[in-house]
């Protein structure tokens, strides 16, 4: 696969703005589209082909469910497979979740135990997953909004080896961080620290979460991707920029999707910080 | 700590039914378990429910938001998502409104449904090469058990009433008012090479030979079971010569 170099901060690949996208060339670096929205074929999939002549295209999976117990389905990787084929994203990239088991699947993100047996997993399915596609997948943290009993390993040491362990890459979603860090209160800089630097953190996604009041009245963090990204994610979005070298940004936004400029905006927000702490932009290679 | 196999068990339970017997795995120092496992719960039913939305634009006008969730609520009870793609949650419920109690006064709902399904799958479905007519004359000239293949976006809908007509109406801007009647008939839905999705009443005996395709007989086969019940020839090979035209079938070779 050709290597591209990338300096732009990324946007979220989202239907309404297609075909804006593709009437004149926007200025970012990447547009990350869900693998599982192109599945199939017809328009939908015709238009992100066009896309990908356009831009540079990243591939995030929602439903391949990696930590599930009971084994990947080989007919999604196809599917995922066949995509990759076709539009050669710059990443390819999927979760630190589950969402299936045992023939049942949900539109979301499920938390899992960091232990022995979901380390076994994670490390068999990412790399059956890797050989399948012929290529590395990053992972993406979660946002949690509960904790297991018990633990084996805390979520940044079972990132690392992860990462060791299957030769998968990272992406570091610090809207994620700051959304777990706060409901299982812990230090968020402290999980960045966590991570290794040695290359492994490839990409950063950045986002708006909603907060919550539960019945008690104790605030919870939930993970919307449906506001402008919050004062303290991009505190820790400076600070983990600190850290890490040669990393690109994405910005997302799911639902009360803006206009496309609105986007744009808080995708180039995220470029006068990364110029603030850098001196200029790393030029990634994806 | 119990296998993973029994936490995800627990724990995908609790996401479709709102129970929390996964609590016992969670950590006891953090409070509210019951009120944290339902935000899974909520964004399972939210996330079911927005993929039936996408999937049943008009049904969810005819019915308004309100009513459509609770529609939805009450299918999520009954039938999770069977696989990682969501485009494959809700065939079931044209069948499902058609027992749905609460939807009785309107029985023409489930014929809304099937007829939005069937446009759905059609607008994703895979992609193939369609065959023209010169390639089926000679396919028939020089393979007479060839097999036709049907467009994987090819869709059958059975419907009592003229929901077709409703359906039709309702992608004006300006609804007018129609009548419900009666009208038992047979709708083809499938996706044309312009990937528009198109919909077309066909007679019984085009119907029969497009399943009998469907079903993997030869298209020599599949025309005797035509031909048994033929009663309009030249208008049969109008109908099947239009819907070889407008992308309908492939052949086995895939061209």
């Amino acid at each position: 696969m050709q290597r591209q170099t990338l300096e732009l901060t990324g946007i979220g690949l989202r239907a309404p703005h297609v075909r804006e996208l593709l009437t004149s060339k926007a200025s970012v670096g990447f547009l990350e589209a869900h693998s599982e929205n192109y599945f199939g074929g017809g328009q939908s999939r015709k238009l992100l082909k066009q896309i990908a002549e356009m831009y540079p295209v990243s591939l995030h999976g929602v439903g391949l469910s990696l930590g599930r117990a009971d084994g990947l389905d080989p007919e999604h990787i196809r599917q995922i497979k066949s995509l990759i084929d076709e539009i050669k994203p710059v990443f390819v990239s999927e979760h630190l979740t589950w969402s299936a088991y045992n023939h049942i699947h949900v539109p979301d993100l499920l938390p899992i135990p960091f232990i022995n047996e979901a380390m076994d997993v994670f490390v068999d399915h990412v790399k059956e997953f890797q050989d399948k596609i012929g290529r590395q997948v990053l992972v993406e943290n979660p946002s949690n909004y509960l904790a297991f009993d018990d633990l084996d390993y805390t979520e940044p040491e079972f990132l690392n080896e992860l990462v060791d362990r299957s030769g998968c890459g990272l992406l570091l979603d610090i809207n994620n961080i700051c959304i777990s860090a706060y409901n299982l209160d812990y230090d968020p800089q402290a999980y960045i620290d966590s991570i290794l630097v040695d290359g492994r953190v490839r990409q950063f996604h950045l986002a708006g979460y909603q907060i919550n009041t539960l019945e008690n009245g104790e605030k919870i963090y939930l993970d919307t991707h449906g506001a402008p990204i919050y004062p303290e994610v991009w505190s820790l979005y400076e600070y983990a920029l600190g850290r890490f070298r040669d990393v690109l940004t994405l910005v997302e936004w799911d639902i009360d999707i803006p206009a496309l400029d609105v986007l744009i905006m808080e995708a180039n927000k995220a470029n006068v910080v990364h110029q603030r702490v850098k001196g200029g932009f790393d030029a990634c290679t994806a | 700590m119990p296998a993973l196999h029994s936490i995800q068990a627990a724990f995908m339970h609790d996401v479709y039914s709102g129970e929390h017997t996964s609590a016992v795995y969670l950590d006891k120092s953090k409070s509210n378990s019951s009120e944290r496992l339902n935000i899974y719960y909520n964004n399972t039913l939210l996330g079911l429910t927005d993929i039936l939305a996408g999937a049943y634009p008009i049904l969810q006008k005819i019915v308004g938001k309100g009513f459509f969730r609770t529609i939805a609520h009450h299918y999520i009870e009954i039938h999770s998502q069977s696989t990682g793609n969501r485009h494959t949650f809700g065939g079931e419920l044209g069948a499902f409104l058609s027992l749905f109690q609460p939807a009785a006064p309107w029985p023409y709902l489930s014929d809304m449904a099937a007829i939005e399904w069937a446009y759905f799958q059609a607008a994703i479905a895979a992609d193939a090469l369609v065959t023209d007519f010169n390639s089926l004359t000679n396919l028939i000239s020089e393979r007479p058990n060839f097999v036709l293949l049907l467009h994987p976006g090819v869709h059958f809908v059975d419907l009592r009433f003229n929901a077709l007509e409703i359906w039709q109406g309702h992608q004006k801007k300006e609804i007018e008012s129609i009548t419900l009647f009666e009208n038992p008939q047979t709708v083809l839905v499938w996706r044309d090479q312009e990937d528009v999705v198109l919909l077309k009443k066909v007679s019984t005996s085009l119907k029969k030979l497009l399943v009998s395709c469907q079903e993997g007989e030869s298209f020599a086969k599949a025309m005797l079971h035509v031909g048994d019940r033929l009663q309009d020839v030249q208008a049969f090979q109008q109908e099947f010569a239009q819907a070889v035209s407008m992308g309908v079938f492939i052949n086995k070779d895939g061209n």
